[in-house]
């Protein structure tokens, strides 16, 4: 029940593209608490980077920014928010735009660089295609919830999200792209991974565009050594909220095109 | 028969004689529903995923004594997976990660229910998550490929992600 209140609040959200403009930013300090995330050789936890990070890009964000913009954080202190809260708060707080901050880790040391990502629902697809195969030979309710039109409904409100997701992705990579690897300033290199899709936990469900950003590898002595520098972290974090701004600017355009 | 055409047919003869003792003991899995059972010890064909120094998922060919099920060939191939390599080669799964069970549902879904040191052990970052997904799913895709899909678990319960990334509630696509 609980869950069809949710989804007819959504109708609204579809018909009326006016939820496009960017004036309140959730940002999302990865792990916490217990949960340190990936560690780094010299003991640099993903934690703590994600979580100073975020207090950067909210002072960059909510600086000089003429109309404000709003920044929330998910977590503000070194605990554990378990995922599903995380997404619970960023609905809540009616946010125009998620943005989950990671470190990335691989098994070779070779692996640098940072990458954006957007929900990718295909995954989610698949597996209904598989629960649907399954349902119909067993005949369960959920196959019949599935052809629900509230969950059609919510699918179309995903794929909305999507496109504006990707968009965003694509504004923050190329943000720093500019900024970290089109300068004289070579110390600043990092590795363009580009935009990419995986089907995340804490970007499911998300009544809002949302992207999260492995902003380098904390298995790579280069990436760990630039999040080591207080002067990177403050131009990535800078960068950052530059795209912010530009996506406003992007989601506003639309919203007016569409009025 | 002229002496050449006498060598010729006994090499073909040599030869079809080694084929039949050699290839039923390397031929590839079979899964078939309700029939998991391998039908007598004999070494089989596998392979198995790691990654390269580039950060790239490769295979390498080996063989195992196939156990009394599949499913115990299930979780001797990714325990091998879990052994720590030499070589050039990285892990994929975690160096230690141990299997608890496997088991496989008419729906031809694979189970594998590891211990907790899967979750411990784990790199982290979304790239290494990718990684070891991508290595189990290859694994049951290219030697059983009769499955559709795979569920991970870990201690017998459901696991929302490796390490706190991707999701993993649901089950996975392995074609």
């Amino acid at each position: 029940m609980k869950i069809k209140i949710l989804l007819l609040l959504l109708v609204p959200v579809l018909l009326f593209p006016d939820h496009l403009k960017v004036m309140k930013v959730i940002i999302d300090a990865g792990h916490g608490g217990y949960d340190g995330g990936a560690v780094s050789d010299y003991g640099i936890r993903e934690k703590d980077v994600t979580l100073e990070m975020a207090l950067l890009l909210k002072k960059h964000i909510e600086g000089a920014t003429e109309p404000p913009i709003t920044a929330i954080l998910t977590r503000s202190e070194d605990k554990f928010v378990p995922l599903i809260e995380r997404v619970g708060l960023a609905n809540k707080s009616e946010g125009d735009l998620f943005i989950s901050l990671h470190m990335n880790a691989s098994p070779t040391k070779r692996d640098s660089g940072f990458e954006v990502y957007f929900y990718d629902s295909t995954g989610d697809a698949e597996t209904a295609a598989v629960a649907k195969r399954e349902n119909e030979q067993d005949g369960s309710v959920e196959n019949k919830d599935r052809n629900n039109p509230l969950f059609i409904l919510w699918d179309l409100a995903q794929n909305e999200f999507s496109k504006e997701s990707s968009g965003a992705s694509d504004i923050i990579q190329s943000a720093l792209d500019g900024a970290l690897n089109r300068n004289a300033d070579t110390t600043l290199k990092l590795r363009d991974r580009g935009v990419k899709q995986a089907n995340f936990l804490v970007l499911n469900g998300m009544k809002m565009p949302s992207v999260l950003l492995e902003m380098g590898f904390l298995t790579n002595k280069n990436d760990e050594e630039k999040f080591k520098k207080q002067e990177f972290k403050e131009r990535y974090a800078a960068t950052i909220a530059d795209a912010v701004r530009e996506i406003r600017q992007k989601f506003d355009k639309k919203s007016a095109a569409g009025r | 028969m002229k002496p050449g055409r006498k060598i010729l047919v006994a090499a073909v003869a040599a030869l079809l004689l080694v084929s039949l003792f050699y290839f039923p003991l390397r031929r590839k899995f079979s899964l078939h529903e309700g029939a998991l059972i391998n039908s007598g010890q004999s070494k089989r064909n596998a392979v198995i995923f790691f990654v390269n120094q580039d950060g790239k998922i490769v295979g390498r060919d080996t063989e195992i004594v196939s156990g009394a099920t599949v499913l115990d060939d299930i979780k001797s191939l990714i325990t091998q997976e879990s052994l720590a390599r030499a070589g050039g080669l990285l892990n994929a799964i975690p160096v230690g990660t141990a299997v608890r069970n496997v088991f496989i549902d008419e729906n031809k879904c694979v189970y594998i229910d590891f211990e907790r040191s899967i979750i411990d052990r784990h790199v982290g970052g979304t790239e290494g998550e990718s990684l070891t997904l991508e290595a189990l799913k290859r694994t049951m895709a290219e030697n059983f490929p009769e499955l559709d899909s795979m569920k991970l678990l870990v201690e017998g319960k459901e696991l929302a992600s490796l390490a706190g990334h991707i999701s993993t509630r649901l089950k996975l696509k392995v074609k």
